[in-house]
């Protein structure tokens, strides 16, 4: 019998998380939790929902736990989805676990928790990562129901993260950085599909010009780039675009730090045309 | 393989991804295919695209590790024509990852290397390979195959060992009066592993006792050469807070290091660089 898996995704740093993973482990202790992040940017509902679509698809059929919660204490619900894969989704209803579940192949049911009875019998007000989600996740892990949680929401009423959206104008794709990832690579709104149909066809080595117009205090910057199947396609330090692992638009440098170098983050506005 | 049927398949696990997402997003992956799995995290926190370093991990970490199933993922060249491989060394592991050179130090060091092959059997990867992710599309399923129970044969076609990307570190050369070396690693603590051992130390100065006293020549580079005295001594605490030693380290290699502080940053030290240890 394949232990229950529980997946772990916080903003909280490095040591609060092991508060949580005690919890769990002493009410599901043949659990395996894999840490998806704890690293997450504080507060970045944003953030922990992009770490979050990238990770869950690859991860065993279980429950997982989100804690990015900058209303923990308010009135924001705390939720459970369940999802058409099997997988079951913990955490506050801001967003941060929607696109993940639709990744999940979407929400079949949210129910909000209210269970006490799942829960540390004292509740604080600023750690429910603790009190409330670790113990509900790791009691769905072993033998409760989805159905004991709490009653059902509609899943209408869940709170949802605006989805930047690329748009093809004449001769470029007007995008945004979504996402900067570990090596300093940069994703974009958009496919390549989106950008063959602003520029036409994209052949590797194809010359490209990405300009990240002034913003937030950073300058203007126009950046030559190169369509490119993979890192090791241009030479180490040079730039280029493809399409990531996820199949979005993304832009790195072979075996440096992209984001760094131009100083690039989230929420940038992009113009990609051919050179 | 060696280890006790109770114990189940063992993995350990390497990377320069750091600590978030793709790490993770592997060990998925692995207990996706192996739910009984245990997946030691050796580091995620190699210096990006720095093979060497992960190769030298590898070596100093894997003797003390179970026999299993080894994946390391240093692979700068992802997606371009450089191999997957799977190797099995003399002990009875298979280490997995890229032909770079950062499998093979440690598999040397497991008993040698006894056969490799290269990962071609698409049943063992995911359906959809990225091209610059074969951390969680190649390499981690196929290691979480093998764990589980799969042939090593049933990877790919065999390799010719003696074809892989061969990896040395720096070697010593004892000369007249002195040990000409390099630095091979620099550890969190900002110790600094030098290429040789104690007795390649002796064969190039004499005896060494605790307290002898030894000039460091770290060879120049932008910065400059820089001299540092040291002593030699058993261990850090031997020396004043702050004061240098040279000593041989956990792994018997010779090192170089501050008692409590970081004496690669306070002489900005970096891999590679000559070192020449003469008597003071």
């Amino acid at each position: 019998m394949a232990r229950p898996v529980i997946t772990f995704l916080t903003d909280f740093g490095p040591s609060a998380p092991a508060v949580c993973r005690g919890v769990m482990l002493g009410i599901a202790p043949d659990a395996t939790i894999i840490d998806v992040s704890h690293q997450v940017p504080r507060y970045s509902i944003v953030e922990g929902a992009g770490t979050l679509v990238f990770a869950l698809p690859w991860m065993p059929v279980g429950v997982h736990v989100a804690v990015v919660d900058p209303g923990v204490g308010t009135e924001r619900l705390p939720i459970a989805l369940r999802v058409a894969r099997g997988d079951i989704l913990i955490g506050p209803d801001n967003g941060l676990l929607v696109p993940a579940a639709e990744r999940l192949g979407g929400i079949v049911e949210a129910r909000s928790i209210e269970n006490r009875a799942l829960m540390l019998p004292a509740i604080s007000s600023s750690f429910h990562g603790r009190d409330i989600f670790s113990p509900v996740a790791a009691h769905l892990a072993t033998e409760t129901p989805f159905e004991a949680v709490g009653p059902v929401i509609p899943v209408e009423r869940l709170v949802r993260l605006p989805v930047p959206q690329p748009r093809v104008a004449a001769g470029e794709l007007e995008t945004v950085i979504t996402h900067v990832l570990v090596f300093g690579n940069v994703t974009f709104a958009g496919t390549p599909a989106d950008l063959e149909a602003a520029i036409g066809p994209l052949e590797p080595g194809r010359p490209l010009t990405i300009d990240f117009p002034a913003f937030d205090g950073q300058a203007a910057v126009r950046e030559p780039t190169t369509w490119a199947e993979t890192f090791g396609r241009v030479p180490i330090g040079a730039s280029l675009l493809m399409a990531d692992s996820e199949g979005q638009l993304s832009f790195a440098d072979n075996q440096g730090d992209a984001a760094a170098r131009l100083g690039l983050a989230r929420d940038r506005p992009a113009r990609i045309a051919g050179a | 393989m060696g280890s006790p049927p109770s114990a189940g398949p063992f993995i350990s696990f390497l990377t320069d991804f750091g600590p978030d997402g793709p790490a993770a997003t592997c060990r998925g992956v692995m207990l996706s295919i192996a739910p009984q799995a245990r997946i030691l995290d050796i580091a995620h926190s190699v210096r990006k695209y720095a093979i060497r370093d992960g190769a030298f991990q590898l070596w100093s970490v894997l003797p003390y590790v179970p026999v299993g199933v080894h994946l390391a993922v240093v692979d700068p060249g992802v997606g371009t024509a450089r191999l997957p491989v799977a190797i099995r060394a003399g002990r009875g592991d298979i280490l997995v990852g890229p032909d770079n050179g950062l499998l093979v130090p440690a598999a040397r060091r497991l008993g040698g290397i006894e056969a490799a092959r290269a990962l071609e059997n698409d049943a063992l990867m995911l359906p959809n390979r990225s091209s610059t992710f074969h951390g969680r599309d190649m390499f981690a399923p196929v290691a979480a195959h093998l764990a589980a129970g799969r042939s090593f044969d049933d990877v790919g076609p065999p390799v010719d060992p003696a074809a892989l990307v061969d990896l040395r570190f720096p070697e010593p050369r004892v000369a007249e009066g002195r040990l000409e070396t390099a630095i091979v690693f620099i550890d969190t603590f900002g110790n600094v592993v030098l290429a040789g051992e104690p007795p390649d130390l002796t064969a190039a100065v004499g005896p060494l006792q605790p307290g002898a006293r030894l000039d460091l020549a770290f060879g120049a580079d932008r910065n400059g050469s820089v001299r540092q005295s040291a002593t030699w001594q058993q261990t850090f605490g031997a020396v004043p807070e702050g004061s240098p030693l040279v000593y041989e380290n956990s792994s018997g290699q010779l090192a170089f290091a501050d008692n409590r502080g970081n004496a690669a940053t306070r002489l900005g030290l970096q891999v590679d660089r000559p070192v020449t240890i003469t008597s003071a």
